[in-house]
């Protein structure tokens, strides 16, 4: 899609739009209300005391990060599989694999930050080698990797084609991240929330992981439309100081 | 530091890390937006970008003064 017809629809370009705003204090709404669930009202663990409030953002954040980093690995197949037969050339799938790549890497970093957290009072240390922690460490730096990659100076299909094939390299860790805790014994505990109804969660606590949930995933949804629609105007005004430069040199040549 | 503390730094980090980074897309936008002249009233968008209407607007500043 060219630059001149992007500026056609200027309104779509916007990071903002009604929907998007809508869901903007929605999200904000939601977050606000998570907290006062996580922070007030929900009560203290038997086992963990206070400490269970960070699972109310611990767990999000991770389960943000997997669902984006997915995303992630599924428009980059596209952009590798139907790419080249679209009209955009497979633009909107980079843009979108970018988008949630970039998303994934920040609610990532915040699992982290918030595990460590939660690591210093619950085992006294902030971070230890175990499985979980040194995979998802792993997942961290190999999306950093990735948007390394997307950032390199080069042409813009081959750095898009380059940075496809890193997030679905990437991707391979997600199950072993995720099912660390199963495969090998860890000091982490073992997901809160099974398919098997033995969830170690309930009552006002898994409705307020629940919220939590929604709440996170609404903010998340809402990052990433913008974060995508910013790219779009990135590629436009590369795209326009191109044509400036193109144009300037004609005009060089005119008069010479 | 005892559990409070460290609960609060937690959901402060979560919260702040969040809005700056939202900020930062918006800000960026609006940046990029004004740049190329899109989603701006046409009198904010940038010389360079204004159509050559505008350099024969009557009450341009550019009119010639008495």
């Amino acid at each position: 899609m060219s630059g001149a017809s992007d500026r056609g629809d200027s309104r779509h370009l916007m990071t903002s739009s009604v929907a998007t705003r809508v869901l903007g204090w929605v999200g904000l709404a939601s977050m606000a209300v998570m907290a006062l669930l996580g922070l007030v009202i929900s009560p203290r663990d038997r086992i963990q005391g206070e400490a269970v409030r960070l699972l109310y953002i611990h767990v999000p954040t991770i389960w943000v990060a997997y669902g984006s980093f997915i995303l992630t690995a599924v428009a980059s197949a596209l952009y590798l599989w139907r790419g080249s037969s679209r009209e955009d050339r497979g633009r909107h799938y980079d843009r979108l694999a970018g988008a949630a790549g970039e998303v994934a890497v920040l609610f990532l970093a915040l699992t982290l930050v918030t595990g460590m957290l939660w690591g210093r009072i619950t085992w006294g240390v902030f971070w230890q080698w175990d499985a979980r922690l040194t995979t998802t460490a792993l997942m961290f730096v190999s999306y950093l990797g990735y948007l390394a990659i997307r950032n390199m100076p080069a042409e813009i299909e081959a750095r898009s084609r380059r940075a496809a094939i890193a997030a679905l390299l990437a991707a391979v860790n997600i199950p072993i991240v995720h099912f660390s805790v199963e495969w090998w014994r860890t000091l982490h505990q073992k997901a809160s929330i099974r398919s098997d109804r033995n969830s170690e969660i309930t009552g006002d606590m898994f409705a307020t992981l629940m919220f939590s949930l929604l709440a996170f995933t609404l903010v998340a949804a809402w990052l990433m439309i913008h974060r995508y629609r910013l790219v779009r105007l990135e590629e436009i005004r590369e795209e326009e100081g191109l044509a400036l430069a193109v144009s300037a040199r004609r005009a060089e040549g005119v008069n010479a | 530091m005892d559990s409070w503390g460290t609960i609060l730094l937690g959901y402060g980090i979560t919260f702040g890390a969040i809005g700056v980074y939202a900020y930062s897309i918006l800000s960026r936008s609006r940046t990029i937006g004004h740049e190329l002249g899109i989603g701006v009233p046409e009198s904010s968008a940038r010389p360079h970008l204004a159509g050559p209407g505008d350099l024969d607007e009557p009450d341009s500043d550019r009119s010639p003064r008495r």
